[in-house]
């Protein structure tokens, strides 16, 4: 039983983590912008693709990992601007549902796109050497990479929170995220700091395919897969709250894992009672959004 | 917004225009109930789904375009009148078929209220959204789990009903009789919904629509008027998936999608969602670019996404609206005001 | 409202009429056969291969001069792996007076497909379907299935898995949720008790997980905690790739000795590559450069003709799939001298033909396909595509089959072995 419980805790933790790494970019994208961006998934699931592209089916090593990572979320940035560009600036000031929509729309586009550009066979990355080994801890069989997605994470969610409590760049968004009116009349280039932001989050979608790529195969759907959590997890911390989607994360990760080793005959049905259960406890997140929403 | 204008001006047309409409429309009834002497099989099955689509949405664009929420998950609602009523006919619950359809869509509605007296007055826009995603999925693996209804498969082999109607019996099983009765039932609901929209009741949607604290201030029961709308919008949603079991014959997981959730939300936008016929104009329009590009496979996610995309940055009052506009432009520019 | 009226009737009108031109097509001509396959979403890889080996075959067909004199033509449409469609490309065909049909290609096109083939007055070839109702509770005259089913099929491997493995004691499976699930890995398992030489050995509780799930370690866990050395794995697709995947981060690979897996073949040859699992055992259609397939003269024209229409050197097992659904059609047309549905359904009963795989035929109680089941053995290469075929081994499928039984569903325990 004990060892059921540690490997359901870092299981948790793994799948958590995994989906704070898509998660960050939408709630981030969400608290400055206001837009819920649907098609986030499928930037993640293009970060992917870029990855495999770029560093093939086996890493070097785990600089060369993560290097591959960066370039894919450089890439997924530059997509990213361009959607701006395109498409969201001029949804920015408009009915949140007309966003909705088109988002879903362009998620639906880049599926498509995905098919056309690389096929519809699967393909596998493995991890790198350096972290290709499992460990046994308490009777439980973790995978080293297992480890890496969970430090991933934690660095991740400790870069955020630096940034934006500590730097004047994260003072500048929190203020754009606030109250856009005011800080154009204190003299913020209001705009300038939206584009960068959804560059931001479209590169953290971008870095998120990049470091998940060995966790499953890299089909078109992989974005799919992860992006209801991600989705849930941002509704249940609270909108454009990244301590609340990492905390909510955490959460759902570990429901589920629970669920799938518990309650296996039943499995993925606990983390939409939980969904449920905040929702009506808390409706506007575990820490709702402060400011002009 | 602006495009809302749009349905206070259609209410101002002569008593003329709206006679030879409705002459029009009785027209197209009458083609579609002679469609199986007309069409080949094959295409009066193809109408046969325009329709049951065209009533799903409907019942969105009653919840969107009239009280301004957005659901994603209203392929939920459709699943469970499809495979209660498929269920019904398939384990031969000795029920008469109208009753079936009866109880899909109260089943509906109840679901629908349950729904909305939790989350509807605490959540609005994204929440609702999600919320009502992440429920549809969880019916997905709930279907998934239970072997009586097929599970992955789908429940399949559902006969067709011969309604009792006392004096004589109404057999649905043979030939198109289904497709006629399913043509009776949809200008029936679409009749309905018609008398809703264009109602009091209607009315008040339209208000909290336009700007839901104003509503308040004047008086209206915001929360209680939006769950109403979402259970009248559940219910017909329920019966479009109700009517939608005996024509297909099997009901499976793929109805209760994602995808099976945005084919409402296309029609209505591409459709035009400000006015009561967007939804079907939409439908029609979409269902015919689905079957002239049939031969080309692999097409339709890029097709879908890139219509959806277009649609919201070019046209958001969609296809009627866009005539609207184009009506209002030569209008003014022949010197009427 | 007038305006909206007029755009509806016009739509509906010009929808009408503008479909309808198909409606009025000459009776004599080309012999048209439909070809319903997954062309779209999540079934289309494997959809398209089986295509390519029904065009193959027409292509074939033709060369030889035709059939009673006629061209061949192929009617090919998008089932989109959807049950509502695969029902409505029927019905359109049918409309269009085509009363021959290869379709539902897996199983959940069949089964909407399946009830309709009498109502349509069609004689439907069920290309790949493999779940029991086909030939059970769904059977009808119309309708033949043209690859081995279920029970057969993982009986088969069950049996293949431990005879080459006698030495392996314990087994278990990991499956997922569901009635193919639970059945492929409790026909695997009795199969694996049956056919031991020797002492019986123990085949352990089925570990279930999702069909459509990303993430198995901790089913992973469960199978590295138990006792068993011999596995087989139910998922296919993607999700059996990301088992792969995960599963040899902890070393699963030690553990086992033997894996057998449902029938994703070379698709997880592809994927895996050179971290293939060495002693993978799979469902195999065709190999064209493997012994038998490589000396039997119609699997080597299949693949020369194959490569010569595709211009793909590596043809995928699916593709031989679909050149015998379509064999079937067309030799069931030669032997009836007719394309009468009655006709070509008589004919079908009573017909043997050649296939890549050797002779088949239909059983006329059930129309169940008759053949040899092959299984491969799978292993990571040094070179290109970095996997490869190391043994062939084939099961006659009479020695497995079930007792013929239309109209009755299937149920193991019924079953006297």
């Amino acid at each position: 039983m004990t060892s059921q419980a540690i490997f359901v805790l870092f299981n948790g933790m793994a799948s958590g983590m995994a989906f704070f790494l898509v998660a960050a970019g939408l709630t981030w994208v969400f608290g400055i912008l206001k837009i819920l961006n649907l098609a986030h998934g499928a930037f993640f699931m293009l970060g992917a693709y870029i990855s495999y592209s770029v560093g093939g089916a086996s890493p070097a090593s785990i600089w060369t990992f993560l290097g591959v990572a960066l370039v894919a979320a450089a890439a997924v940035g530059v997509l990213g601007y361009l959607t701006d560009v395109l498409v969201l600036r001029r949804l920015r000031n408009v009915d949140y549902h007309y966003a909705l929509i088109a988002t879903f729309g362009l998620m639906l586009f880049c599926e498509g796109v995905a098919k056309a550009i690389w096929g519809t066979d699967y393909f596998a990355v493995m991890p790198p050497p350096q972290v290709d080994r499992a460990i046994v801890v308490g009777g439980a069989y973790i995978s080293l990479y297992t480890l890496f997605v969970i430090g991933a994470g934690l660095a991740l969610f400790a870069a955020l929170e630096v940034i934006m409590q500590s730097t004047w760049a994260g003072k500048i968004m929190r203020a754009v995220s606030n109250d856009p009116w005011m800080a154009g009349t204190v003299g913020i280039n209001v705009p300038l700091v939206l584009m960068l932001s959804v560059v931001a989050s479209f590169v953290l979608a971008g870095l998120a395919g990049g470091l998940l790529v060995p966790n499953q195969a890299l089909s078109p759907h992989v974005g799919a897969s992860f992006v209801l959590y991600a989705f849930m997890a941002v509704v249940i911390g609270g909108l454009g709250s990244i301590r609340g989607t990492f905390l909510a994360c955490i959460l759902l990760g570990i429901v589920e894992s629970a669920n799938a080793t518990f309650l296996s005959q039943y499995g993925g049905i606990a983390i939409y009672v939980l969904l449920a259960l905040a929702l009506v406890w808390k409706p506007n997140g575990l820490f709702p959004a402060q400011g002009a929403t | 917004m602006s495009q809302m204008s749009l349905t206070t001006v259609q209410c101002q047309q002569s008593g003329a225009e709206k006679r030879l409409g409705l002459i029009l429309l009785a027209l197209l009834v009458v083609l579609l109930f002679c469609a199986p002497s007309l069409v080949n099989p094959g295409i009066l099955f193809v109408i046969g789904l325009t329709l049951v689509q065209a009533v799903f949405a409907l019942s969105w664009n009653l919840l969107f375009g009239f009280t301004g929420l957005a659901s994603f998950g209203h392929a939920g609602f459709f699943a469970i009148g499809a495979y209660f009523t498929g269920a019904a006919l398939r384990y031969d619950f000795h029920l008469p078929f109208l009753l079936v359809l009866v109880i899909a869509g109260l089943g509906g509605a109840l679901v629908a209220w349950a729904i909305g007296v939790v989350a509807l007055k605490r959540l609005t826009g994204i929440f609702l959204a999600v919320l009502t995603v992440a429920l549809t999925e969880a019916m997905a693996k709930i279907i998934g789990f239970s072997p009586a209804l097929g599970e992955q498969d789908g429940l399949g082999n559902i006969p067709r009903p011969v309604i009792d109607l006392g004096l004589f019996d109404l057999d649905l099983t043979h030939g198109d009789a289904y497709y006629r009765f399913l043509v009776v039932a949809t200008v029936l609901i679409v009749a309905a919904l018609w008398w809703v929209v264009h109602s009091r009741l209607g009315r008040t949607f339209r208000a909290i629509r336009e700007d839901a604290d104003r509503a308040r201030f004047i008086g209206i029961d915001v929360a209680r008027y939006r769950v109403i709308s979402f259970m009248i919008s559940g219910g017909t949603a329920a019966l479009a998936g109700a009517l939608s079991a005996p024509l297909t014959r099997i009901v499976t997981l793929d109805q209760v999608n994602w995808l099976a959730s945005t084919q409402p939300i296309l029609n209505s936008l591409l459709g035009g969602f400000t006015s009561f016929w967007g939804p079907i104009v939409g439908s029609v329009a979409f269902s015919t670019i689905n079957y002239w590009t049939r031969s080309f496979p692999g097409l339709s996610e890029i097709m879908v996404g890139g219509i959806l995309v277009v649609v919201i940055l070019v046209a958001p009052t969609g296809i009627l609206g866009l005539i609207g506009k184009l009506r209002r432009n030569f209008g003014r520019k022949g010197g009427r005001t | 409202m007038r305006r909206r009226a007029v755009l509806k009737s016009f739509a509906g009108a010009a929808a009408l009429l503008g479909m309808n031109a198909t409606y009025l097509r000459a009776q004599s001509g080309p012999i048209r056969v439909g070809a319903a396959y997954a062309l779209s979403g999540v079934g289309a890889p494997v959809g398209k291969q089986m295509l390519a080996g029904t065009e193959v075959a027409a292509m074939q067909i033709n060369k030889a001069g035709g059939l009673l004199g006629r061209e061949v033509e192929l009617v090919i449409r998008d089932d989109k792996y959807n049950s509502s469609e695969s029902v409505a490309v029927a019905r359109e065909l049918a409309g269009d007076r085509i009363n021959l049909l290869l379709g539902g290609s897996q199983t959940v096109t069949a089964l909407g497909l399946a009830p309709l083939a009498p109502e349509l007055n069609m004689a439907v070839i069920i290309v790949a379907a493999a779940g029991m109702p086909v030939t059970h509770e769904l059977y009808n005259r119309n309708i033949f299935r043209a690859t081995a089913n279920n029970y057969t099929q993982y009986s088969s491997l069950g049996r293949t898995l431990i005879e080459q493995n006698p030495e392996i004691r314990t087994w278990v499976s990991l499956a997922p949720d569901g009635d193919f699930g639970r059945d492929s890995a409790l026909f695997f398992g009795k199969a694996v008790e049956k056919f031991a030489p020797g002492e019986k050995p123990t085949v352990l509780d089925t570990i279930y997980t999702q069909a459509t799930a990303t993430d198995f370690r901790t089913q992973i866990n469960q199978l590295m905690s138990s006792e068993a050395e011999g596995l087989y794995i139910g998922i296919a697709a993607s999700a059996q790739i990301s088992f792969f995947q995960q599963a040899r981060s902890v070393g699963l690979y030690d553990k086992f000795k033997a894996i057998g897996e449902v029938g994703n073949g070379d698709i997880t040859g592809k994927a895996m590559g050179r971290n293939t699992y060495p002693n993978l055992w799979s469902v195999c259609h065709w190999i064209h450069n493997a012994e038998p397939f490589a000396s039997n003269p119609v699997s080597k024209q299949l693949y020369d003709d194959y490569v010569q229409l595709k211009g793909d050197t590596i043809p995928s097992a699916q593709v031989a799939a679909g050149h015998r659904a379509a064999m079937a059609i067309f030799e069931g047309i030669r032997a009836a001298g007719s394309t009468e549905t009655d006709p070509v359904i008589d004919a079908i009963e009573n017909l043997q033909f050649e296939t890549v795989g050797g002779q088949v035929s239909f059983r006329k109680d059930d129309h169940q396909l008759v053949n040899t089941n092959y299984y491969s053995q799978m292993e990571p290469s040094r070179e290109e595509p970095f996997f490869t075929f190391s043994k062939v081994t084939s099961i006659d499928a009479a020695e497995m089959i079930e007792p013929a039984a239309p109209g009755k569903a299937f149920n193991i325990a019924e079953l006297t072995q």
